[in-house]
């Protein structure tokens, strides 16, 4: 096998989704390629059981522990991977959980499928990411049609041909961002402090869990010392909050970031530069990234705990 | 500083410029100075010829100033000097952040140093962590409020309070690097410790290495739960780097 396959896997209820995946991980398992399953709780204990002894010789998570973020769960089917290097085939399943009410973390998560197929394209991976029909909302299956290269359902595997391009997709995600309705501006200066305690004051003030705070000090810190650092000109910020996040907004001159993979690829941890918003990513619940004619905009989303 | 600065240059026989922003050392320094060692020139006409700045004939211009020093026999150009105002404000200071960065290659010859003078004040608040990026040693002759604290509590062991990140390292390069070169397992107190960037986890991590390659071990002693949580977070833990609740 060479390079990925990214496969949408669309089922209905969990009888159908044990009858298409199931098969597909046996096959796997007599190959000897590794093999790691992510999906619906109730799902992930059908597999367990329908595997049988089987389930011992593959990794089986729950979804609901597994997609904390987008970049989390990138990272760990990463490193699942990484741990096979000399492997023909490396085979995931993958069912995200997806954050109905939550406009932003669904667009994300739309966001990190059509990234993967740019992030691991080169990895020998077979991924199957299964959506239940039964369950989730025309716009959810959309994503699943426009970020898969390939769609099967029970009664037919096919080239998909609504996939759409996933640096183009991206844009028309980012193109989606919306306007607070009332945002607050806060001074990009370099007494970094003054603004690391204004931001995580509002943060508190706004219910971010205290264990998060640390975890959004660093992020604003690290996105404010790099427009400083490297941007062309002043950078400009601003926060406000939703029903479900408070949100961060920093602006930016200079260098265009990739919209599609900015801070998803894993950086050299030697390197110097890149792996600021690598680690913003990992820190913060949702970060999304508009970059055009040299204005940035990254804006971090923390989850507020109400 | 600056003065200072430019002394020791001619002491050591090297050509010595001053951008002018302190009429009052010029005389001081040319009276020590051999003749043709020592220039003085306007801070407007050096950066702003004919008005405007261009960062890359600022460069072609220090370059050919360097390699005339050299053959008129001085071992090296010294320069010492700050840019004029309007560059250093709102809107103008990304050049200057550029050209200083770029700098850095011309002075990797060792026939070059130079002092670069930026008062706190009039540069753009914006452009300041740019030029400190920007130079490989930042001397503050007035700290950033915030500060970080480095106490040696005995030989082995020391007290890191404060903020730690890019702009305020500097203070414990050196207390951490003698620690290190000293031998022998050494403990960081981070009770105290406020905050800390990639920087400066970055930093520890090197002296962490540094230490694993004597087969030292650096002890991180009792750091704040959201410092773990970074820590964790970066991939398992550095080499020669153990944390102690």
């Amino acid at each position: 096998m060479i390079g990925l396959r990214h496969e949408a896997c669309i089922y209905d209820g969990t009888d159908q989704f044990l009858r298409m995946t199931v098969p597909w991980i046996q096959e796997g398992l007599q190959a000897g390629d590794p093999i790691i399953a992510v999906a619906h709780r109730k799902n992930a204990d059908a597999l367990r059981e329908a595997l049988g002894a089987d389930a011992g010789q593959i990794e089986i998570h729950n979804s609901e522990s597994w997609y904390v973020s987008p970049a989390k769960s990138l990272k760990g089917f990463i490193t699942f991977a990484a741990a096979y290097p000399n492997a023909q085939c490396v085979r995931l399943v993958g069912e995200p959980v997806w954050p109905l009410g939550w406009e932003t973390a669904v667009r994300e998560f739309a966001h990190y499928e059509a990234a993967f197929n740019v992030i691991a394209q080169d990895s020998p991976i077979w991924a199957l990411c299964t959506y239940d029909a039964n369950v989730l909302p025309d716009r959810v299956l959309d994503h699943a049609y426009s970020t898969h290269p390939h769609v099967r359902t029970e009664a037919l595997a096919a080239t998909n041909d609504r996939f759409v391009e996933p640096d183009e997709y991206c844009a028309q995600l980012a193109d989606s961002m919306s306007e607070p309705v009332e945002a607050t501006d806060v001074d990009v200066t370099a007494d970094l402090r003054a603004l690391c305690e204004t931001v995580t004051e509002w943060a508190m003030a706004a219910s971010v869990a205290p264990n998060r705070i640390g975890s959004l000090r660093l992020a604003v810190h690290e996105l404010a010392m790099n427009a400083l650092a490297h941007g062309d000109g002043p950078a400009s910020a601003r926060t406000w909050v939703t029903p479900a996040a408070f949100v961060f907004e920093l602006t930016s001159l200079g260098t265009a970031l990739s919209e599609t993979t900015a801070g998803y690829v894993p950086v050299d941890p030697a390197a110097d530069r890149g792996r600021g918003l690598w680690l913003v990513r990992q820190l913060c619940d949702f970060v999304e990234v508009r970059s055009r004619r040299g204005r940035t905009v990254i804006r971090i989303h923390m989850r507020r705990d109400t | 500083m600056l003065r200072d600065f430019l002394e020791e240059g001619i002491r050591r026989g090297e050509r010595t410029v001053l951008v002018e922003t302190e009429p009052a050392c010029v005389a001081k320094i040319s009276n020590q100075a051999a003749p043709g060692q020592f220039d003085c020139r306007s801070s407007n006409e050096t950066f702003l010829p004919a008005g405007r700045f261009e960062a890359a004939s600022m460069l072609d211009a220090l370059r050919a100033e360097r390699d005339r020093s050299i053959a008129a026999g001085f071992s090296a150009l010294r320069a010492a000097g700050e840019p004029p105002v309007e560059l250093r404000r709102n809107g103008h200071s990304h050049e200057l952040v550029a050209y200083e960065r770029s700098a850095n290659e011309l002075f990797a010859t060792q026939r070059m140093t130079a002092v670069c003078a930026y008062h706190a004040h009039s540069t753009a608040p914006d452009a300041v962590i740019g030029l400190i990026n920007a130079h490989p040693v930042v001397f503050f002759a007035q700290r950033p409020t915030y500060r970080l604290r480095v106490e040696q509590l005995d030989s082995r062991k020391l007290a890191i309070s404060g903020w730690l990140d890019l702009t305020t390292m500097g203070s414990m390069v050196d207390p951490l690097k003698e620690a290190v070169g000293a031998g022998g397992d050494l403990e960081l107190d981070l009770t105290k410790i406020e905050f800390v960037d990639l920087a400066g986890i970055r930093l520890l991590a090197e002296a962490a290495e540094r230490l694993s390659s004597q087969g030292s071990t650096l002890f991180l002693c009792s750091p704040p739960s959201w410092m773990l949580e970074i820590l964790e977070m970066l991939d398992g833990l550095p080499k020669g780097l153990v944390v102690l609740p």
